[in-house]
This record gives C-alpha cells, structure tokens and sequence, in this order.
C-alpha cells in the first residue's frame, strides 16, 4: 500500500526525495520504495523519517482499519 | 494474526549466518585456486571447477546487485576516480602474485633487468585489463542508476 501521508508530509516541507534521503541518511531508492509501499522501513529508520519531516510515527506511519 | 508475523531477528540472523557462510566459501574457493595455481603448479583442469564456482559467484552478485538497483560507485563525483583506484590495486595485486610465482619457478635463470620488465608488463596488462573490467561495470551501474532515477522521477512528478 502506498505510504500518501509520507508523500504529502515531504511535498509540505518542499523537500524532494533526494532530500529526505540525505536527512535521513539513505538512499533515494529508498525512500521512493517506502513511499511506494514496496519495502518496510524498520522502526529506526521510520523514526528519522518522522523526525525530518516533523511528524509523529502515527501521522505517518498508522494505517487507519476501516 | 501471530500466525502471520514472522520473528524478523532469526529471520535477520538466518540471512546474516548465509551470507558470512557465502563469503567464507568465496574466501575458500579463491585460496585453493592460488595454492593449486601458483604452489602445487597444477594444470588448470584440476582446479577448474573451483575457478568456474568462485568467478561464477563473484558474477552472480555483481549482476545482482546492479539489477536490483544498489549503488556500487556510490558517489557519482568520485565514479571513474576509485575505477581507477580498484584498477591499479588489482594490477598491483596481479603483478605481485605473479611476481612471487614467477620467482618461485624461474628465479634462478633470470637477469634483475628481466624481471624488472617482465613485473612491469605484468603491472600494465593486469591494470589496463582491470580498467577495462571496471568500466564496463561502471557503466552498466551508472546506466541501471539512471534508469531508477527517471522512473523515481516520473513518480515524483506524477503526484505533483
């Protein structure tokens, strides 16, 4: 499933992928997976990314059940 | 639910226990290639398939990494520099291996100025061999790069 709220969150901090990715430390690659919903990040690197992009691992990582 | 979810640390130990095991037996392979090559001076056939495994392998993980997208000249700046870096360590470690053997066999019958010569050629042909390995893995990495970032590209701008 595709991570949008990650997406989003990046767009309002007008940082490209490229960017996140050298804040965090990894790969754009990477970040292009996370947010496609191909590759699960572990808790670390979720973390960093929260921590970036300043949000809570709810607001980005929370998948709401229907 | 505790069904579904697998304990990703013996999952991550299982991988980690793979992959020391791989490099062992790479490490393995590659020193009883030397000592039948250069020690016991066997004929190729004997070791063979020992040379086939390991360059085989050593293939294996080289196109591996390149198709699944990892980095292996990590910066783009400094690409063509550590090409030529890893070329002149490989040359030079070409040179001294087949200097050793050299001198193992024919070190009495040669002149210093042969020998000289001979580690020299060895150096040049090892490093220009080498250099043409490396760029041709530079620019299969480089183009498979490319291809990810415009794909990332067109993802990125498909949201904006």
């Amino acid at each position: 499933m595709k991570n949008i709220k990650m997406k989003v969150a990046r767009i309002e901090r007008n940082m490209k992928q490229e960017d996140l990715a050298q804040a965090v430390g990894v790969t754009r690659q990477t970040i292009g997976l996370i947010e496609a919903g191909k590759y699960n990040p572990s808790l670390k690197l979720c973390i960093a990314i929260c921590k970036a992009l300043g949000k809570t691992l709810d607001e980005l990582f929370w998948e709401e059940t229907p | 639910m505790r069904d579904l979810i697998q304990d990703e640390r013996t999952t991550a130990q299982k991988r980690k226990i793979a992959s020391e095991t791989c490099s062992l037996l790479l490490l393995a392979l590659m020193i009883a290639i030397l000592v039948q090559q250069y020690v016991l001076n066997l004929p190729f056939v004997n070791y063979a398939v020992e040379f086939i495994c390991f360059f085989g392998a050593c293939c294996y993980i080289l196109i591996r990494n390149i198709a699944s997208g990892i980095d292996l000249f990590s910066r783009k700046t400094t690409g063509i520099k550590s090409v030529l870096i890893s070329s002149l360590i490989c040359g030079l470690t070409i040179c001294i291996v087949t200097g050793i053997a050299n001198y193992a066999r024919y070190g009495e019958n040669a002149t210093p100025n042969i020998w000289l010569i001979t580690l020299a050629i060895t150096f040049l042909c090892g490093t220009a061999a080498a250099f043409l390995g490396f760029s041709l893995i530079h620019y299969f990495n480089n183009k498979r790069q490319k291809d990810i970032e415009d794909e990332l590209d067109e993802e990125e701008d498909d949201l904006g």
